[in-house]
């Protein structure tokens, strides 16, 4: 199927790239059908495309590559809705707040969002350590 | 909204299990102990407006400063 995307305009998706996220993310709850887009081929970041509205998408990124040790810590009643049972089960993203200066965009591990690779299904969850912030920079020090 | 006043040590009790109590007060610090079930989710309102307002942030993105970045995030 066809739909209009804000990152490449109008392009050919599969079943398999929908993402269903039934309390919507914080803020947008009233939206809950995406897509997982490739940023780039062989780029670790991905679009989350709404799939209905062209101008709601989000860069994500895996926070294994932000921070090595990044753990996901969240409530296990969180990760049974969303019926995964191990780690294998899922994969993670935090979404990146891009700013025109680069130095300063930022990474949100605090709520991370989290899918369950075989349904698809996805929530926004709310990390229960207090070590992760919610504007962690993209850019270490040094790269920046 | 239902405003209660409560002293130190005194309790409020909502619904069947759960339970709020004033633990200590302190100057403008008040310490309050929540007795829930494991699947009631109790969060600081600040942490929920903090990922909202990222999120909100987030989705304003403008793919051309994606474009910029391009090169820096494929480093990674």
């Amino acid at each position: 199927m066809k739909i209009v995307t804000k990152a490449f305009g109008e392009i050919e998706i599969s079943e398999k790239q929908k993402i269903t996220v039934k309390d919507g993310l914080l803020g947008f709850e009233d939206i809950h059908d995406f897509v997982l887009l490739d940023f780039d081929e062989g780029s670790p970041f991905y679009w989350l495309q709404a799939e209905k509205i062209p101008e709601i998408a989000f860069l994500i990124v895996d926070p294994k590559l932000i921070i090595e040790d990044y753990e996901l810590d969240v409530d296990a009643h969180d990760l049974e809705k969303l019926e995964i049972k191990n780690d294998e089960d899922m994969i993670n993203f935090a979404i990146v707040t891009l700013n025109d200066n680069p130095a300063k965009t930022s990474v949100n591990l605090l709520g991370p969002i989290v899918i369950n690779k075989v349904t698809h299904q996805a929530k926004q969850l709310i990390s229960l350590s207090d070590k992760y912030s919610v504007r962690h920079p993209l850019l270490s020090q040094k790269e920046a | 909204m239902l405003i209660l006043a409560r002293k130190e040590n005194e309790t409020i009790v909502i619904g069947d299990n759960i339970e709020i109590t004033i633990v200590n007060i302190k100057g403008d610090h008040v310490k309050i102990g929540i007795n829930a079930p494991n699947d009631v989710k109790v969060f600081r309102k600040e942490i929920y407006t903090e990922i909202q307002n990222a999120n909100i942030e987030a989705s304003k993105v403008n793919p051309d400063a994606v474009k910029n970045l391009g090169d820096l995030l494929r480093k990674k």
